[in-house]
């Protein structure tokens, strides 16, 4: 009977440490350090919509280095590992409770976390959103693009290049705000064009290979397609996605700029892309957080960050531009 | 049973404990600020979100126990929660009819699946995948994609019976599994189940009700995870139907955690419960680690692997060769 | 020269099935292994075979130490083994099931030709007119036993071991088999036989050893002993015989009892392919034997009347009401009780402990809704002492007990939830002569409380020992019926063999 429950405890001592020894090797941490030895640093949240969107990828390396030059700033990057709304309140709630000091989110559903984000706002820590906003909380700023705005220029490129008639398809993904404001910009400006129609409008659920699936079905489907107009860049992110896509017949026209995004524009698979400011929601956002720490509000609560519109002609240019953000 | 079973639940609850006490440890934070992990505020925020899981985790730990399994407890608090956000801010119900009628939808899906598994005897994986899409496809056809704000006419200061928002989750979870847990083992179901999940030939031919048994046994996991879904709806204002999306692997991993063999005739629901709470404590702990939140999966499958590990080998230790 | 244990020592958990066993076979000899179940010979015999590793001791063949941890060494060492379960691919065809898992290449792809060949030589050994590309589902029990004794001999193996291995078949067959066994030692193979069966033991072997509690009680000469003396070696008491006076009587007792209550009728009882128009009737107080060899069908009838399977046609009475029963719930209900053939299977549940296992049966009769755990812990307590069966206790679960320990398990449940009419399907199949006895015993005294007792079996012994009437079932049909006194094992075994049906 002893025997075998302290063979029980043992047994359960060793899982735990399995399980928090091969994170903690994962982490690159070989032995327990517990906070750090140095004077204490500004914690700070930042928080993707999910940890599978290569995007955001950029704003994590825009966000490390914000935090090395300013040299006090410690940045958390956690988000649930797929976009899962009730996954992402979680882990802003368990800020809330662990008395982290800043946090910057790009929601998945502003309006879900409006309540929450408040709750953190009256518990003192200061929030601020990026990508995705939650307009109706306290959130002191916002970075990000004018999403509606940025749709509309997505539907006057494509009427520009397609000289105001043809089908066009366009591909978006039902579970955000922020891409359902660019597909009503889209749309908007699409209304204006009487000789431009809307086949279909997909929904790709951030699952960039389905984006590849339907663009293959989409094409056999409707094979007079003039153009696919994408609100968010799933189409860019693989080399194969455009593979069913003959640019002479069919235009793309694509939000996101990542890689391999300027190669497919300089092969002429892509004919017009919307760079967002990849770096900046990142390290924007910690030089927000860190300013407000320190008593300094920004002067307005929306900041636009803009979009670069890429072309054949100015894609050197944005490259070149790239670089050097990256640090290359 | 009941001493095999005394010793499981007791190792689970040590597991939960060197899990609190390792990153009540490793979270220490510097003189002068409060402890980010070890603070009430946070304990209640666990227990709000593994609730949600625990409720429907006990349902999953009676069908592996009864020596089935069952796909679709993800997809049924989606459909509970949504045909309450329905019928609540859409159709104008009270909120009482509203969760009745949630409950009930998830309630048939459960029917469904014990007609297939018990009449059709299909093997209880494919029954419960098939119900897994059905349920998730009426969910979505219901909202048609849009989601039911429940929060905005329920009100700010909404307490359920009374009691602050929060607390409702962990409760109805801890009720559901006393109840469970006396039925299990106070009642001849309990021992029924058992039975049938450790040798169904053999409750078979001891005249046990098999088919009885095994259909109540899938509509209980599917009351269970309905009423998961509408306290969900309830206490997070939202009703969508993509949530809970993947819940299903966690709530059977909690199940297994807390002593459930997938062979049948093993298990323990209040250890279910006590899975459940583990993987919250991972999930809540994790995001104060630079760079942590991307090995949440991984974690929780060394966990899953190690349990059952261990598991078998105190299985065979314990029995003659 | 000789195959020699030394100190063999074995503890599972709590039990110690093997206390310092030595002993010397001699190489090229027919050995006996005695005992009682839970003896100890099961487990010595997996060590032999590789399936378990002693604590202590060694074992040596000809003088040279062998230590195999997996049965593929054993083999490798030179060790066959014929199991009593059959080891059978019912997929594969004769040639594959001799050489599954040791199958011969050529080139790395399977020599079809070359296993077809050794395959027709192995039969033509044993005499057994087969073709090697019969697929083994086809076969008699009996014939895939002696496909086993091919498979073991299919490698050369300098020691064959058999397990129990006559208890699917008939005489005939036995002896054949001992021939080929007999031919096999004339040639150098060493033959160890475990067996129940004492006939045939003294029939095959030399020597024979007996084991008691996991003890070497003694080996004996074959010419220098008599079976009574073995007997009492292994239970380590006398066994009184029951007298042929005593039976009648009891017989007597039995027809008074059965005019009044009417008890377990059946009429033209049919299910296609097993069985056809059987009608039978067991009286209050009587204890009818069924006999058959394996594949008569007496364990599918025993299942049909108990609900499990649904007859084609026919009906069955219970003191006078005809019922139909959807399931075997409902033959519980009806206070029908079927102890059935494998216990492991089919009738324990090792995830329970004995408390539950003894009460599972009576709880689904009676219809109560909690559980008395009081009670139920009383009760069990109770029942362990009467049946005498030897356990840790009611909360340990039924894999710790020993064979005919387990058996009385069974029993008890069922005897517990107070059953009109009780089915047993080879009560002591795998149970030790002493549990063997005190079963018997309890079978005889519910009848006299009134039972209605329908016993099938195959050991011939066992139903002559029990019954007031002996059935004799052959391919599905009844051959005949023989009333106490004319039961003989001649008669009945005249009646299972031939063709003829007489009254």
């Amino acid at each position: 009977m002893i025997r075998r429950s302290s063979a029980f405890l043992l047994l359960s001592i060793f899982t735990v440490a399995c399980g928090s020894g091969g994170f903690g090797v994962a982490c690159g941490t070989a032995g327990p350090a517990p906070g750090p030895a140095t004077p204490a640093k500004l914690r700070f949240a930042i928080i993707p919509k999910a940890l599978d969107i290569p995007v955001f990828n950029y704003a994590k390396l825009g966000a490390e280095r914000a935090a090395a030059e300013f040299g006090d700033v410690e940045v958390l990057w956690s988000a649930p590992v797929s976009a899962d709304q009730l996954k992402q309140k979680e882990i802003l709630e368990s800020y809330i409770t662990q008395r982290i000091d800043g946090i910057a989110i790009s929601a998945l559903n502003g309006d879900f976390l409006t309540e929450t984000i408040n709750r953190a706002i009256d518990a003192g820590i200061p929030v601020t959103t990026w990508d995705s906003d939650a307009p109706k909380s306290k959130r002191i700023a916002f970075y990000g693009v004018d999403d509606l705005a940025s749709g509309r220029i997505l539907g006057e490129q494509a009427i520009t290049l397609l000289n105001g008639t043809g089908k066009v398809a366009v591909i978006s993904s039902f579970g955000a705000t922020n891409l359902q404001n660019r597909l009503n910009g889209v749309k908007a400006a699409l209304a204006r064009a009487p000789g431009i129609q809307i086949v279909e409008i997909y929904d790709i659920q951030e699952d960039a290979i389905r984006c590849a699936e339907i663009i293959a079905t989409g094409t056999r489907r409707y094979p007079d397609l003039a153009a696919w107009i994408s609100v968010g860049g799933w189409p860019v992110f693989t080399r194969n996605a455009l593979a069913a896509v003959d640019p002479s017949k069919t235009k793309v026209i694509s939000f996101d700029t990542i890689s391999p995004a300027l190669d497919l524009l300089r092969e002429g698979k892509v004919q017009v892309l919307l760079g967002q400011k990849y770096f900046g929601w990142g390290s924007e956002s910690v030089r927000l957080l860190r300013d407000i720490t320190k008593g300094q509000r920004p002067a307005s609560a929306i900041i636009d960050s803009g979009v670069d519109v890429v072309t054949r002609e100015t894609v050197d240019a944005y490259e070149q531009q790239w670089k050097k953000m990256a640090g290359q | 049973m009941k001493q095999l079973r005394g010793m499981r639940e007791l190792s689970t609850v040590a597991i939960l404990i060197a899990e609190v006490l390792f990153f009540a440890w490793y979270l220490w934070p510097e003189s002068g600020r409060a402890h980010p992990f070890l603070n009430a505020e946070n304990a209640v925020l666990i227990l709000k979100y593994s609730s949600i899981y625990g409720i429907a985790a006990v349902g999953a730990a009676v069908i592996i126990i009864c020596g089935g399994i069952d796909l679709s407890p993800g997809a049924v608090i989606a459909l509970a929660g949504v045909v309450t956000g329905h019928l609540f801010v859409v159709d104008h119900w009270g909120l009482a009819p509203s969760a009745a009628a949630g409950i009930f939808a998830g309630v048939a899906a459960g029917l469904v699946t014990s007609v297939l598994v018990v009449v059709v005897k299909l093997p209880p994986f494919i029954a419960t995948l098939g119900v897994m899409g059905i349920t998730r496809g009426l969910a979505f056809i219901i909202t048609e994609g849009q989601y039911y704000d429940v929060s905005s006419r329920l009100g700010a200061g909404f307490r359920p019976l009374g009691l602050p928002a929060d607390w409702l989750a962990p409760i109805v979870m801890f009720a559901m599994a006393i109840v469970f847990q006396l039925l299990m083992t106070k009642f001849q179901w309990g021992r029924a189940v058992f039975s049938i999940g450790g040798n169904e030939t053999a409750a078979l031919f001891s005249g046990i009700a098999i088919g009885r048994v095994k259909s109540s046994v899938y509509v209980a996991g599917a009351a269970l995870a309905s009423i998961a879904g509408v306290v969900l709806v309830v206490v997070q204002g939202q009703g969508k139907a993509d949530l809970a999306t993947g819940y299903e692997l966690d709530i059977i991993a909690s199940a297994v955690v807390g002593g459930a063999s997938l062979a049948g005739g093993r298990g323990s629901v209040m250890g279910a419960v006590l899975g459940t709470l583990i993987f919250g404590v991972l999930r809540n702990a994790l995001p104060q680690i630079p760079g942590a939140t991307f090995y949440d999966r991984l974690i929780v499958g060394l966990v899953v692997i190690a349990i059952v590990v261990a598991d078998q080998l105190l299985l065979k230790r314990g029995s003659k060769s | 020269m000789s195959l020699q244990f030394s100190g063999i020592h074995k503890s599972f958990g709590a039990i110690h099935a093997v206390r310092g066993v030595s002993l010397e076979i001699a190489a090229g000899s027919a050995h006996a292994l005695v005992g009682e179940n839970g003896a100890g010979k099961s487990t010595l015999l997996k060590i032999l075979a590789g399936l378990v590793t002693p604590d202590a001791g060694e074992i040596r063949w000809h003088g040279r130490p062998l230590d195999h941890r997996s049965p593929r060494q054993a083999i490798e060492h030179g060790i066959g083994m014929v199991y009593q379960e059959m080891l059978c691919f019912p997929n594969l065809t004769v040639a594959g099931n001799i050489f599954a898992g040791r199958e011969m290449c050529r080139y790395g792809a399977l020599d079809e030709a070359a296993m077809r060949a050794r395959t027709a030589a192995l039969l033509d050994r044993l005499s057994l007119r087969i073709d090697p590309d019969t697929p083994a589902e086809y076969l008699s029990a009996a014939h895939r036993q002696l496909l086993q004794v091919a498979r073991a001999l299919a490698f050369e193996c300098q020691i064959l071991v058999l397990d129990e291995p006559t208890t699917a078949l008939t005489d005939s067959e036995a002896e054949h088999l001992f021939e080929v066994l007999r031919e096999l030692q004339r040639g150098g193979t060493t033959i160890v036989y475990v067996s129940h069966r004492l006939p045939e033991v003294f029939r095959l072997c030399g020597r024979i050893t007996v084991l008691r509690d996991g003890e070497l009680v003694g080996t004996f000469e074959r010419h220098a002993v008599a079976p009574a003396d073995i007997v009492r070696a292994m239970v380590g008491r006398d066994l009184p015989a029951r007298s042929a006076e005593a039976r009648d009587a009891h017989a007597i007792t039995a027809l008074r009892a059965k005019a009044d209550h009417p008890g377990l009728s059946i009429t033209n009882l049919s299910r296609a392919p097993h069985f056809g128009n059987i009608s039978l009737n067991v009286g209050h107080g009587e204890i009818v034997g069924l006999f058959g060899l394996v594949g008569s069908g007496r364990s599918e009838l025993l299942e049909t009347i108990f609900g499990v399977h649904r007859p084609d046609s026919g009906g069955i009475d219970i003191d006078g009401t005809t019922v139909r029963f959807g399931a075997a719930r409902d033959a519980v209900r009806a206070g029908l009780a079927l102890v059935p053939e494998e216990r492991h299977r089919q009738g324990l549940f090792f995830n329970l402990t004995l408390r539950h296992n003894l009460v599972v049966a009576r709880s689904a009769v009676t219809r109560e809704v909690l559980i008395h755990e009081r009670d139920e812990i009383a009760g069990a307590t109770r029942l362990l002492e009467e049946w005498r069966i030897k356990a840790p206790g009611v909360a340990a679960t039924p894999d710790n007990l020993s064979g005919g320990n387990q058996q009385k398990v069974v029993l008890a449940k069922w005897l517990a939830a107070h059953p009109r009419v009780l089915l047993l399907d080879e009560p002591t199949k795998g149970v030790d002569v002493g549990a063997k006895f005190e079963i018997h015993e309890m079978i005889r005294r519910q009848a006299d409380q009134g039972l209605a007792v329908l016993v099938v079996s195959s050991d011939l012994p066992e139903i002559l020992a029990l019954s007031h009437r002996v059935l004799v079932m052959k391919e599905g049909r009844l051959q005949g019926e023989l009333p106490g006194p004319a039961a003989t094992e001649e008669a009945v075994m005249h009646l299972a063999t031939h063709d003829e049906v007489n009254a």
